[in-house]
């Protein structure tokens, strides 16, 4: 535990005493807490058309969605990609050299900032979620958070099977897996703002693309 | 009688040019947000479920908070609390000063705003950036956002173009959003990799796993809290949620009720500091716990900041959010600021209200917002003078029908005056964009007495 302050300490005090002061006996929701109903069996993936509303929802936020494939064919892609994109710097995470095997790509390493230059970035997620289209990275397959910000392009690997219909199911998953230490990020497509009246462009701060590529 | 807000209204949109435009934009929102809650079968089942999770919480705010700092505490995090914005401003200063922080890029959020951060910090020779690209404009322009979501929707492409001429060294003339939107990227790209902080908002705080939730489409807060080394989240302490399963209910709610999206681009769940850097979390107050103890309005904590509300007002719609001249604007802001800032001009938000109700049907976590602005109306002695005296004077005639006859009478017999476009005229307002009606040849109530018979 980290030692407190001790002015925040004292207001601290307050603010807890003054919120169960203010909550003291205005109980509409007595007894213990009941949580959201379990989601049912994390199974989705191996549906039927599982992919294909994955598909649609990324295709939807604005994905290039690839697959399923094999993973020579994903490899082949890459290299496809990579050459389209000419001479820029391309950094894939260690998970997804993994999936992918060696190719014109560097292996990520390095502090955060070394990776303003890149070109394609190559991460592995989690799982798809059918519902939005998302991805989720986590730490433990995509540590280096930076990169698939800073970089124009990006690129995300997951097994084609690796899918769950909503998002329930999703936090499911993080929960049983521990997955939100330190950082788990739900990408749909790339980075965008309606902020200039309210016209639709891609490439804000972050990937001015996203590909999606299912792997079998 | 006219309100601050209609006044206000006039300046910000001064014609009905812009008023149309305005209305257009944030219409646009409400349709897309409308299409993407009919696209998800069991929408009003998860509408029900967030407002029972938010109750659930409000109710038992301080175990979860005391939960929520544990957690967060045992990933590395360090809290700090806050009782307004004066201490949360001093809390977050100290950070920077500690580390001789000179450069923050900060992501939105509406809490700091509320408390003038930014205003704080630069008067203390600490540069900071909005990131957003929103709220890049708006920090520009020096004025507050217009909107929660879209904080420069009341700004056109044009103007923003020059803007951008004046600030970026955009080409002369230049008013294509994606031209734009490129310029910007490249002006603020060195800001994020200089930055030695950065600040952000907080969507949602998870008690079980001591977990922020951050949510952007453009991944600036994503760039904001990977690159630098020290990240502070500052937080309302109604931001709380017990689990990782309310999350996901919520989250199902939030982008969808905000822009139409299923999820936003970017929902990222930080647990912790990453290796190398620090975390703090500043929880604040300011008035939250006093706005919980007042059991009729308690429930406007629930709120999750989507925007819905403003989206479908049309008083919003036609006012702009900078009418309102509190941040949140809307329907929220209507019922927000009679609490959290109380002032005369504040307490007079809720009666430019049509009572619709319109937001409340909106509302993703069932905020009874229309009621509540009812509600504020009886509470508030916002009537003064004038006014009061009318709406008294109202209740007599209306409660003596021998008056009532003789005030209609005085009325019709004075019609032509009231078609006068002249100041002191008290339809004034109303005939800025009306005309009045042809005089009635009788009262409405000898009408009735002769012709009811007839249609029955």
């Amino acid at each position: 535990m980290s030692e407190r302050d001790p002015v925040s300490e004292g207001a601290r005090e307050q603010i807890l005493r003054a919120v169960r002061s203010a909550t003291l006996g205005r109980r509409e929701h007595p007894g213990p807490y009941v949580p959201a109903p379990t989601p049912p069996a994390p199974a989705t993936g191996a549906l039927p058309g599982a992919w294909e509303a994955f598909r649609s929802a990324a295709t939807a936020a604005g994905a290039h969605v690839l697959g399923p494939v094999s993973r020579a064919e994903a490899a082949r892609a890459a290299r496809e990609r990579v050459a389209q994109l000419g001479s820029g710097r391309c950094v894939a995470e260690p998970a997804a050299v993994e999936m992918l095997g060696a190719g014109p790509w560097q292996v990520a390493a390095g502090a955060p900032r070394e990776f303003a230059d890149v070109s394609l970035a190559i991460a592995r997620g989690a799982f798809g979620v059918c519902e939005n289209g998302a991805i989720l990275l986590t730490a433990d397959l995509a540590p280096h958070r930076s990169l698939w910000v800073l970089c124009e392009h990006l690129w995300l690997l997951i097994e084609a099977t690796d899918l769950v219909a909503d998002m329930h199911e999703a936090v499911a998953r993080i929960s049983a897996r521990g997955l939100s230490t330190p950082h788990s990020v739900w990408v749909a497509g790339p980075s965008k703002t309606a902020d200039i009246e309210q016209a639709l462009v891609e490439g804000a701060h972050g990937p001015r693309s996203l590909w999606v590529v299912g792997v079998v | 009688m006219s309100l601050p807000l209609d006044r206000e209204a006039r300046r910000v949109l001064p014609d009905e040019a812009a008023v149309h435009r305005h209305d257009r934009s944030v219409w646009t929102l409400r349709q897309a947000r409308d299409r993407a809650a009919a696209a998800v079968p069991d929408f009003e089942a998860l509408r029900d479920q967030a407002a029972a999770i938010k109750a659930h919480t409000l109710d038992h705010l301080g175990r979860y908070l005391e939960e929520f700092e544990r957690h967060a505490a045992e990933r590395g995090a360090r809290v700090h609390w806050a009782r307004d914005a004066d201490a949360h401003n001093r809390i977050v200063h100290g950070l920077l000063a500690e580390r001789g922080v000179r450069r923050v890029v900060k992501s939105k959020s509406m809490l700091t705003e509320e408390c003038g951060l930014n205003r704080h910090l630069e008067a203390r020779g600490i540069e900071v950036t909005d990131t957003d690209l929103g709220e890049r404009i708006v920090q520009l322009y020096a004025e507050p956002p217009s909107h929660i979501v879209v904080p420069a929707i009341h700004r056109t492409r044009s103007e923003i173009g020059r803007l951008f001429e004046r600030e970026m060294g955009a080409p002369s003339g230049e008013s294509d959003p994606a031209r734009l939107v490129e310029i910007a990227r490249g002006n603020l790209r060195p800001r994020f990799l200089e930055a030695e902080a950065g600040i952000t908002g907080v969507n949602f705080a998870i008690a079980e796993t001591g977990s922020l939730t951050i949510v952007t489409n453009e991944g600036n807060a994503d760039l904001g809290t990977s690159l630098p080394p020290l990240h502070i989240a500052c937080m309302g302490i109604d931001k709380v949620l017990p689990t990782l399963e309310d999350l996901a209910v919520l989250l199902r709610l939030l982008a969808r009720s905000a822009t139409g999206q299923p999820l936003s681009v970017y929902t990222t769940l930080l647990t912790g500091p990453r290796e190398g850097a620090e975390q703090h979390v500043v929880l604040v107050d300011n008035g939250r716990s006093r706005l919980l103890a007042d059991s009729r309005h308690a429930s406007v904590l629930a709120c999750i900041r989507c925007g819905a509300c403003m989206n479908t007002c049309p008083v919003y719609r036609r006012a702009g959010g900078h009418a309102y001249g509190f941040t949140p604007p809307g329907p929220l802001g209507a019922v927000l600021a009679p609490a959290l800032a109380p002032t005369r001009a504040t307490e007079t938000l809720p009666f430019a209200s049509s009572l619709c109700g319109s937001c409340s049907a909106v509302c993703p976590v069932r905020i009874d917002l229309h009621s509540q602005l009812l509600a504020w109306r009886g509470e508030r002695t916002a009537i003064r003078g004038v006014g009061r005296l009318g709406v008294r004077s109202a209740a007599w005639v209306l409660s003596h029908p021998l008056a009532l006859e003789a005030a209609g009478r005085l009325a019709r017999g004075l019609w032509p005056l009231w078609s006068l476009r002249l100041p002191g005229n008290p339809l004034s307002a109303w005939l800025a964009s009306r005309d009045l009606p042809e005089r009635p040849r009788e009262s409405f109530r000898r009408g009735w007495r002769r012709d009811r018979g007839r249609h029955r």
